[in-house]
C-alpha cells in the first residue's frame, strides 16, 4: 500500500519506488533495532525478518 | 499569500462540545487494560430509541491486531458515520479492494519526497504567524498565545496549498472543516458545511480541469481509474476528507507537542540544543497525547478477542489512546519521555487505512516546533495563566497555550 513507514522508521534500509512500492535499499542499512520498528510498524505486515 | 489573522471563527468556544468533557482518561484505561481488555457497552443506535452492545478494545497488541484485520473487521462503522458530510465514496469508510485503488491515487501526493517539496511553504507559513507574535512586542519581552496564534490556523493553510484551495478562501474553508470532522457532536452544523463545501469545490474542480496546478486536485480531475475519470463526487469525497483531516488531527498534535515540552523545560531545553532529537521527540509526542483516541470498525464474522466473543454485527472500538499506554510495551507510559526507546505507537493506526497523512503531520509537527525554539527565546508557560491542560474524550490538546518569551 506503500505508507511509507518502514522508510521513515529505518531510512537507510528501506524506500518507496516511483510506483510507491517498498523495497529494500541496504538489507544492513540501519541498526537492527531500527530494522525491526520497520517491520513491526509496518500496517500490512509485508515486511519478514529472517 | 494572505495569512489568516488568528482564528477565523470562535473554535475554542465550540471545544468541550465536540472534544468531548475529560480531562484525563487515562487511569481508568490503566483499570480496563488490566481487568477489562474487551470491555462491552451499550451504545446508542443507528435505530431510535435502540441500544446496541459495540465492544471496545483497550490493549496495545489487540488494537492493532483489530486495526491490521480489515476482513473480520470493516471500516463501513466510519462510512455510517462520515458518508453524511463526506460522501459516498469516502477513503476512512471504504473496504477492500475499493479502497486500495482510490487511495493510490492520492498516496503519492502524501509520501516523504513528495512532501519534502512543501517543507519550505510549511516553514513559511509558519514564519508568517511567529512574525506577528514576535514583530507585536519588538525586541522586548513578549507573551502569545500558541493554540490561537499558530497551532490552531496553521496546518490549515498547508493542507489546502497542498489540496489546491485557494488561499484566500481558507478562513472560510476551516469552519467547515471543523463542522463536517466534528459532525457526531453536532449534524445540524455539519451537514450545512459539507453542502457549502461541496458547492464551493464544484468550482474549483471546473478552474483546475480548464488550469491544472501543482496541487491534489488537478491531479484527481485528471486522473483515470480503469480508464475513466473520477466523477465529481469521488472528487468530492477525498477533499472534505483530506481537508478536515489535514487540519484537525494536526492542530491538536502541534498542541499537545508544544504542552509536552512547556511542561518539561528539561526536555524543551534538550531538543532547543540538539535538534537531532525532533524525529523521536515527535512521535513521542504522538504516542504519550494522541489526538484521535478511538476509531470504529464493524464486525463482519464473530471473533474473540482477549478472551471476549465479538458477534458479528457489533461495533468493534480500537482505542488507540489506551493502546499507546499500554504499559506491558512502555515503562511508565503516562511520563512524556522524548529519551525513551523509540518503538512503533498506534496513533497512526495500522491496516491498509494508517494514516495517509502521517508524514505530513510530522513534517508540520517538526517545522512548527523547530520555529518556535529557534525565535522565541526562553519560550516558558506563563506562570500567570491558570490551569493549561489536554483536554477531550474523542479528541485530545489543550485549549491554549499561554507562553511568555524573550
Amino acid at each position: 500500500m506503500g505508507s511509507g513507514n518502514c522508510a521513515f522508521w529505518a531510512p537507510a534500509t528501506f524506500d518507496l519506488d516511483d510506483a510507491n512500492v517498498a523495497f529494500v535499499v541496504d538489507p544492513e542499512g540501519d541498526p537492527e533495532e531500527k530494522i525491526r520498528n520497520a517491520a513491526e510498524g509496518c500496517p500490512t505486515q509485508a515486511i519478514v525478518l529472517s | 499569500m494572505p495569512v489568516v489573522d488568528g482564528m477565523a471563527f470562535d473554535a475554542m468556544a465550540q471545544f468541550t462540545a465536540v472534544a468531548g468533557d475529560l480531562r484525563d482518561p487515562y487511569p481508568d484505561l490503566v483499570d480496563r487494560r488490566r481487568d477489562e481488555p474487551v470491555q462491552g457497552t451499550l451504545t446508542a443506535s443507528f435505530i431510535e430509541g435502540l441500544e446496541e452492545m459495540s465492544y471496545i478494545v483497550h490493549r496495545y497488541d489487540d488494537v492493532v491486531a483489530v486495526l491490521r484485520d480489515n476482513v473480520t473487521y470493516s471500516s463501513s462503522a466510519i462510512r455510517e458515520l462520515m458518508a453524511p458530510v463526506m460522501g459516498d465514496y469516502v477513503l476512512v469508510g471504504m473496504d477492500e479492494p475499493e479502497h486500495k485503488r482510490l487511495r493510490a491515487l492520492v498516496s503519492v501526493a502524501f509520501r516523504q519526497r513528495s512532501l519534502a517539496a512543501w517543507e519550505p511553504f510549511a516553514q513559511f507559513v509558519v514564519d508568517g504567524y511567529l512574525d506577528r507574535i514576535i514583530g507585536k512586542h519588538g525586541r522586548e519581552r513578549g507573551s502569545a498565545e500558541l493554540v490561537r496564534e499558530l497551532t490552531f490556523p496553521y496546518p490549515i493553510q498547508v493542507i489546502a496549498r497542498i489540496l489546491g484551495v485557494p488561499a484566500e478562501d481558507t478562513a472560510k474553508f476551516h469552519e467547515w472543516a471543523w463542522w463536517i470532522i466534528n459532525v457526531a457532536a453536532d449534524p445540524g452544523k455539519g451537514i450545512p458545511a459539507s453542502e457549502a463545501m461541496k458547492a464551493y469545490l464544484a468550482d474549483v474542480l471546473d478552474r483546475r480541469r480548464a488550469d491544472p496546478g501543482d496541487d491534489v486536485i488537478s491531479e484527481l480531475v485528471h486522473a483515470e481509474l480503469d480508464g475513466e475519470q473520477l466523477g465529481d463526487e469521488e472528487i468530492f469525497s477525498f477533499i472534505r476528507l483530506l481537508l478536515p483531516a489535514g487540519a484537525e488531527t494536526t492542530y491538536r498534535a502541534t498542541g499537545n507537542f508544544l504542552y509536552g515540552l512547556l511542561t518539561n523545560p528539561d526536555q524543551l531545553a534538550a531538543l532547543r540544543d540538539d535538534r537531532s532529537l525532533m524525529t523521536q521527540a515527535v512521535e513521542e509526542a504522538i504516542r504519550w497525547e494522541s489526538p484521535l483516541l478511538i476509531t470504529s470498525r464493524n464486525a463482519t464474522v464473530d471473533s474473540e478477542v482477549a478472551g471476549t466473543l465479538i458477534p458479528a454485527g457489533h461495533q468493534v472500538v480500537a482505542h488507540v489512546g489506551s493502546a499507546n499506554h499500554d504499559e506491558t510495551r512502555w515503562e511508565r507510559p503516562e511520563v512524556f519521555d522524548i529519551f525513551r526507546e523509540q518503538k512503533p505507537h498506534a496513533a497512526f493506526g495500522f491496516g491498509p487505512h494508517m494514516c495517509l497523512g502521517m508524514h505530513l503531520a510530522r513534517m508540520e509537527m517538526r517545522v512548527a516546533v523547530g520555529a518556535v525554539l529557534d525565535r522565541m527565546p526562553d519560550v516558558r508557560l506563563d506562570p500567570a495563566a491558570e490551569d493549561v491542560h489536554i483536554h477531550g474524550e474523542r479528541f485530545r490538546s489543550p485549549t491554549s497555550l499561554p507562553v511568555l518569551f524573550g
